[in-house]
């Protein structure tokens, strides 16, 4: 009888056992072939706001990483030596620095792909909504696309994101790849022209893009960045049709913008270049303080002195300044800024052949520094003097808030008058392409 | 119905019974030592038949045995087997068992419910007594393996307190897969996972796009206490181990722990005090003032510059100090209380245990407590029923404060290059200055910051047995055995707001609250049918069973930031970061075997196989099979020297199951603007991942000389590993950085040999000298990928790189090749070959035992020089300045790919047992015995190497990318004094 239930039990048992249900879903997050056709609002709304994390992701790295390599900025980080002996030093490997200033930015661009494909597939959106929705996504597109040809100047880019790990973008030179981003951004803004009166997935308007959070207003920045593509590729006279459709004005405030916003929130991070003012490791460099002219308030406003860091291994890189241009780990950082379209609009201006007009955007942003006087430079000036003051102008207005005064050395070939610490010190021209590309592409990736 | 056919073969197996018939006689008998002293729990069997019995404390036992000629066999662990032939009208037999001391004679656990005699057995596995794990008292178990298996490469990640530690069997098994063994505890299948603590909150270590797993975590077998450890038998390749099937790759290691034994219960307790010394130190620069202004001061004529160079001036002038010595100098009182009672009666035994233990870390704060309890009980139920349940209750307590890479300049030898030995750091009236020369201040870090885990743990598995038939034809026993690990760790950080280098993030004072919850669970029916024809030419052994796992584990982190001075929980904080990951794992199998042992026990044949499925494949209702074969053939009475040689062969195949989560592709959640914001994965799934194939092929012998004194063991083996689980790094325009997928080919070759001798043996002396020797080389055989590196920071600071026709763990660097900089290899994780060398003399009543590990190559990237040399702060500070220049100028690597070939003087142990009349007195007659050792753990390391400690992780477990050196824990030694009792 014992032996017979016992059997019984074991069977029972050992069946149960072997027919258990072994599927198993992933626990801990979405999957993305969900997201793929017919996506729900809240689906598109974290696609859409998962954008601006993403191209978030490496905007505080790389301004630090420009400002560096552009003699603005130390990061004096006593772990890792590599942030003064790669980022000033001679050898700039491919495998480390600059790797995410390209990785994070295609996934962000491949992110947009997804949502701009999918969402024409929404059931429950309007042809406005859609289009709206993709002037939103291809715009930020363009935006990463911009800081990725900023980070690799001639050395080119991917035209895209890879549709899959094996289907890649053809490598384009520095010119094509700001003719192909001139022109992301003019789709983005039909679309958003297109786009109706709101964008479906903003219910209130966006931290850091409170001005420009519909598709109308949301276009002004999209001519902003535009405008920016079109300076670098010296298309004055684009830049100067794509200003007036931005939002510059020389009325409203120089902060007015486009931000990235930070939190401390969960799930949220935090602006990356700010550190506090008695222990961070970003350092000013003092150049900044001993050509900035007396009386420039932003010298006052965004340096301040603390205690002397050195680099004992090199005794010309010491630094006592720091950067006061955050406030706090919330603080916004500028994708594109009103102060920054007016002296895009000056180089433009000089450049198109108003001259009067540029100089006199020189002096408005020279008033609004503390009230410094006229500017030396007039209509007679040189070229090579315009520049020196533009890129003066640039400095301090942009400071450790832009990429833009390593970017304008490289644009106006003076990486050369930057200052070097050491005397194995190079200024480098460009990020490398990734070793992971280039092994991916065959070993040496040259643009086409 | 694929799976509903495959349950019912499974189980029909299970049906199969015959009927009982009866013994016709009775032999009575008793089994002695040579001394005289009776021998408990001595197995005596009837040879070619499943009958049998164990004597009881008197050594005394009775067998019921089929009338007619026979033979018995006696065999006791610790003796050699006797065989006496047995007249039918003989009805007792008293034996006297001879010590084997190189125990050669033990049974080996080989499946999930067989053994095998180790005079048979095809596959060189390793076994370790409960005597070889507590001759010198270790902080975990895995500490107390090291140095004593051939082919186990055994390696601790840092010095800090509670362990860390990876096991590696016969080399690299996987690139990308789970890297550790099986851990096998009484039939559970336990975890060994190292559960992150979260101080990358505080260190950084992980910013800037590095991998995690920088926090210098405790693999959990730590818990297990190794006192209660009866023997450890460890499966090191395929071969071997293909019964466990797709989680046996690493190979097995099965603990099994003491049992009861019937008859007076025996109490023992042993009581341990000892201490930790810092055992290695990095040194410093011996500063000069004009040096240290040149250094650290501002050459401006401001004022801000001249109240700089007064400030270190001021400094300079209060003196030096070894800020090592004063960080890692302290010595408090470490103990460890073992108790324990063994006993029995009837049908009921029980072994019960308890452990006390506190390593006292070097570094005030720091240390390990664990407290572990175990109640195993064996209770027979009837006389064809025997149930047995082993319970294990566990707490540790591990205090580690901070170590390894930081991007904050708060892990201590992160701070300490530089550092100038001049700084102010010490407190005066509890006031701690300002690092004027780093972010913090260690001595405040190390007196104000906790960084605590604990630990609770069950571990409980019940076992039954049923004799479904037990006669001199055959015998079929089914056994169930079910059981759960379940552990909850809790860790806790707490860096007060006050620390100098809290206030960097703008948001001072951080929390760190981890919590996380394991459950394992293992269920498994085994029917095993032994079957001995009357002619008794051979006997078949035939295994079959179903077994079922599964696995749970959440952990999570949250991180809250800017709390207020003496708020311990989490409550508040004006940011808060939460984090979680789970992983669910479930699997079946279905395995059997068929073993036949023939010409008089000369011969065993062993075939078998499992088969599988599991949740986190791609496909997980299709099953992959792992089958086995192997074969020994004994040599006998070959002469006076060479007393029996065995030869063996064994082939297999084990796998390594995906990770739990590669089948998916998916978006990570973050927020932006408070809502939702989804990022893709850097890391691309594969929709068809399944288990990598390792086929393992090894051959050998097995030869007793010398009577018995003397034993050597030869194996070579071959493993090859197909179907790699490999994260290609994939072209990063892509928007992957990598892509996981099935493929290429991994192969190690190596050769492993056992020498055990006995010198000397009479009564009074005894002398076992014993030399284990391995090697092995791997390669990427096959590689459908272009190159890639896995692990390290970069090129430029040296990087693991899987290419094919290289070693799976060479190391790469920049380096100068005709002048011009290119990436080659500089070096190889692997060591060239290891030894141990273990002695034990015994004198009487005084043992003297020593253990010495030898590692011959293998080399390490050392960071923490680097550190040290950017600061300019090494001791030998101009070499120092050429390292550094060579790399940052020059580009090269090679500076810091250092050799790290060690010779450790492992553990030494000095006991003498008190003479019975001293005992006597002492005890007043109340204790059996009683002894008292020295002992001591890591005394001396030799080595050339320049870090810290040549046994170093920065990483953690890792399959390629151990020995990276970035501000470790130090090293420590410890010395021991034991008093034991036996009552």
């Amino acid at each position: 009888m014992m032996r017979r239930s016992l059997l019984v039990l074991m069977l029972g048992v050992s069946v149960t056992t072997a027919c258990q249900d072994t599927t198993v879903p992933n626990l801990n997050d979405p999957i993305i072939d969900d997201f793929v056709v017919n996506p729900t609002p809240a689906q598109v709304q974290a696609m859409a706001y998962g954008l601006l994390f993403g191209s978030r992701a490496d905007v505080g790295p790389m301004i630090r990483d420009a400002e560096i390599i552009g003699r603005d900025a130390y990061n004096l980080d006593p772990a890792d030596p590599r942030w003064v002996d790669q980022l000033l030093g001679p050898n700039l490997d491919d495998a480390d620095f600059g790797a995410n200033h390209w990785l994070l930015r295609y996934r962000n661009i491949k992110a947009a792909n997804i949502l701009i494909e999918s969402v024409e597939t929404s059931a429950e959106f309007s042809a406005e909504e859609k289009a709206a929705t993709k002037g939103f996504a291809r715009t930020i597109k363009g935006l990463d696309l911009l800081y990725l040809a900023e980070s690799r100047g001639a050395l080119g880019i991917a035209s895209d994101a890879g549709r899959t790990v094996d289907d890649l973008a053809p490598i384009i030179c520095g010119p094509a790849a700001l003719t192909r981003i001139a022109a992301v951004l003019d789709s983005a803004y039909a679309e958003l022209q297109a786009g109706g009166s709101a964008f479906p997935f903003v219910d209130t308007p966006i931290e850091g893009l409170e001005s420009f959070s519909t598709p109308a207003t949301f276009a002004r920045v999209n001519r902003a960045l535009k405008a920016k593509v079109e300076n670098y590729r010296g298309q004055y006279a684009s830049a100067l049709t794509a200003l007036g459709q931005s939002f510059i004005s020389t009325t409203a405030s120089l902060d007015l913008g486009a931000y990235f916003a930070f939190s401390l929130g969960a799930g949220d991070i935090q602006n990356p270049l700010y550190q506090d003012t008695a222990s961070t490791n970003f350092r000013v460099h003092r150049s900044v303080v001993t050509q900035a002219e007396a009386g420039d308030r932003r010298r006052t406003e965004k340096i301040a002195t603390s205690r002397v860091r050195t680099w004992p291994s090199e005794p010309n890189v010491v630094s006592e300044h720091v950067f006061t241009v955050y406030d706090g780990p919330t603080a916004p950082v500028p994708i594109i800024q009103n102060e920054e379209l007016i002296l895009l609009r000056a180089e433009a201006r000089w450049f198109g052949g108003d001259k009067p007009g540029a100089v006199s955007d020189i002096n408005f942003i020279r008033q609004a520094a503390g009230g410094l006087g006229p500017s030396t430079v007039t209509i007679a000036s040189t070229d090579a003097q315009f520049i020196d003051e533009l890129l003066r102008q640039k400095r301090y207005s942009l400071l450790w808030e832009s990429t833009a005064h390593w970017v304008d050395a490289r644009r106006f070939n003076r990486l050369g008058t930057l200052p070097r610490d050491g005397a194995t010190h190079v200024v480098h021209a460009a990020f490398p392409i990734p070793e992971d590309e280039a092994l991916a592409r065959g070993g040496t990736v040259t643009c086409q | 119905m694929r799976k509903t056919t495959l349950c019912a073969v499974a189980t029909a197996l299970l049906m199969l019974l015959p009927s009982v018939a009866d013994a016709q006689r009775r032999i009575t008998g008793r089994v002695t030592a040579e001394g005289g002293e009776p021998l408990l729990g001595a197995s005596v069997q009837v040879v070619g038949t499943p009958l049998g019995t164990h004597t009881n404390e008197r050594g005394e036992y009775a067998l019921n045995a089929p009338a007619g000629a026979l033979s018995l066999r006696f065999r006791r662990l610790g003796y050699k087997g006797n065989v006496v032939a047995v007249t039918p009208d003989r009805n007792e037999v008293n034996v006297t068992l001879e010590r084997d001391v190189l125990q050669l004679e033990e049974q080996v656990i080989t499946g999930e419910a067989t053994s095998v005699a180790r005079q048979n057995l095809a596959n060189d596995v390793a076994t370790v007594s409960t005597e070889d794990l507590t001759r010198a008292p270790a902080p975990t178990v895995d500490n107390a393996l090291q140095g004593k298996i051939a082919g186990a490469t055994i390696s601790s990640n840092s010095g800090a307190p509670g362990g860390g530690i990876q096991v590696q069997l016969r080399g690299i098994t996987t690139i990308k897969a789970s890297i550790d063994p099986l851990y096998v505890v009484d039939g559970v299948v336990i975890s060994n996972d190292a559960i992150s603590s979260g101080a990358n909150a505080i260190t950084a270590a992980a910013a800037g796009g590095n991998a995690s797993s920088q926090d210098n975590p405790v693999n959990r077998v730590a818990d297990i206490n190794p006192n209660d450890i009866e023997r450890i038998e460890v499966l090191k390749g395929a071969s071997a181990s293909a019964l466990y099937g797709a989680k046996a790759a690493n190979g097995v290691i099965i603990i099994t722990t003491k049992r009861g034994t019937s008859g007076r219960t025996q109490f023992s307790v042993l009581q341990r005090v000892g201490v930790f010394d810092l055992s290695n130190k990095m040194g410093s620069r011996d500063w000069t003032l004009a040096d240290a202004l040149d250094a650290f001061g501002d050459t401006s004529s401001t004022p801000a510059g001249q109240a700089r160079n007064a400030e270190i001036t001021r400094q300079f002038n209060n003196g030096k100090m070894d800020i090592e010595e004063e960080l890692y100098g302290a010595n408090d009182p470490s103990y460890e209380t073992i108790v324990s009672a063994r006993g029995g009666s009837g049908q009921t035994s029980f072994f019960v245990s308890g452990l006390l233990k506190r390593d006292a870390g070097i570094l005030n704060g720091t240390g390990y407590t664990k407290r572990s309890l175990r109640a195993n009980l064996t209770q027979g139920i009837g006389n064809r029923i025997t149930l047995d349940v082993t319970t294990n209750l566990v707490h540790a307590l591990t205090q580690r404060a901070l170590s390894n890479n930081d991007n904050s300049g708060t892990s201590f030898y992160m701070v300490l290059p530089f550092t100038p030995s001049f700084a102010d750091l010490k407190p005066e009236n509890g006031i701690y200055p300002d690092n004027q020369f780093e972010r913090s201040n260690p001595f405040e870090t190390r007196d104000k910051l906790t960084n605590e885990e604990n630990v609770y743990r069950f571990i409980g598995s019940a076992n039954m047995r049923w004799s479904v038939i037990a006669n001199e034809r055959q015998s079929l026993t089914i056994s169930g055995i079910g059981g759960a690990d379940q552990f909850s760790q809790k860790n806790d950080i707490v860096s007060p707001r006050e620390l100098q280098f809290e206030p960097q993030d703008g948001l001072p004072g951080t929390i760190v609250r981890g919590n996380a919850t394991n459950v394992n669970s293992n269920f498994a029916l085994t029917a095993v049918h032994q079957f001995f024809p009357s002619s008794r030419a051979f006997s078949t052994t035939t295994s079959a069973g179903v077994q079922q796992s599964r696995v749970y584990q959440s952990a999570g982190i949250v991180t809250v930031r800017d709390v207020l001075s003496g708020q311990g929980n989490i409550d508040r904080g004006s940011s808060a970061d939460v984090f979680e990951d789970q992983k669910l794992t479930k699997d079946f199998a279905f395995f059997g075997q068929e073993e036949v042992l023939a010409l008089d026990e000369r011969l065993l044949l062993t075939v078998g196989g499992r088969g599988e499925r599991n949740s986190n494949n791609g496909d997980d209702e299709k099953f992959f099979f792992f089958p086995k074969a192997s074969a020994s053939f004994r040599l006998l009475d070959l002469g006076a020297l060479l007393n029996e040689l065995k030869l063996r062969a064994a082939w297999g195949q084990s796998g390594n199951q995906p990770v739990y989560g590669m089948k998916f592709t998916s978006y990570l959640s973050g927020a932006y603007d408070a809502r939702n914001a989804l990022q893709t994965n850097l890391v691309a799934g594969d929709p068809d991942i399944q288990p990598e194939r390792q086929t393992e092929i090894e051959g050998g012998f097995d030869a007793t000389l010398w009577g018995g004194r003397s034993s050597l063991t030869v194996t070579v083996y071959q493993k090859t590993i197909d179907d790699l689980i490999l994260e290609r790094t994939a072209a990063p325009s892509s928007g992957f950085q990598t892509q996981l997928f099935n493929g290429g080919q991994l192969r190690n070759r190596g050769v492993e040999a056992e020498l055990a001798v006995t010198p000397l043996q009479s009564n009074n002396l005894t002398w076992i000298s014993r030399a284990t020797f391995s090697r092995n080389r791997s390669e990427i055989t096959e590689l459908p990928v272009p190159t890639f590196q896995t692990g390290g920071f970069g090129t430029s600071l040296g990087a693991m790189q899987i290419e094919e026709g290289k070693s799976a763990t060479q190391i790469v660097g920049n380096d100068t090749l005709g002048g011009e900089l290119v990436t080659r290899q500089l070096g190889d994780v692997m060591p060239d070959f290891q030894m141990g060398f273990s002695n034990e003399l015994t004198v009487g009543a005084f043992r003297v035992f020593g253990l010495l590990d030898w590692r011959k190559g293998g080399d390490i990237i050392n960071l923490t020089e680097l550190l040290y040399d950017a600061g300019s702060n090494s001791e030998d500070y101009q070499e120092g300045a050429r390292r550094i220049t060579d790399w940052a100028v020059r580009g090269l690597t090679r500076p810091f790919i250092q050799d790290g070939s060690f010779v450790k003087l492992r553990e030494v142990t000095l006991s003498y047992t008190l003479p019975e009349n001293l005992v006597g007195t002492l005890f007043r007659g109340q204790a059996q015995g009683a002894r008292v050792e020295l002992s001591g753990r890591n005394l001396y390391t030799w080595t050339d190497y320049r870090g810290l400690d040549p046994e170093v992780s920065n990483f953690g477990n890792q399959a390629i990318a151990r020995n990276i050196d970035v501000a470790p824990y130090p090293p420590s030694r410890s010395f021991f004094f034991s008093l034991g009792v036996d009552f």
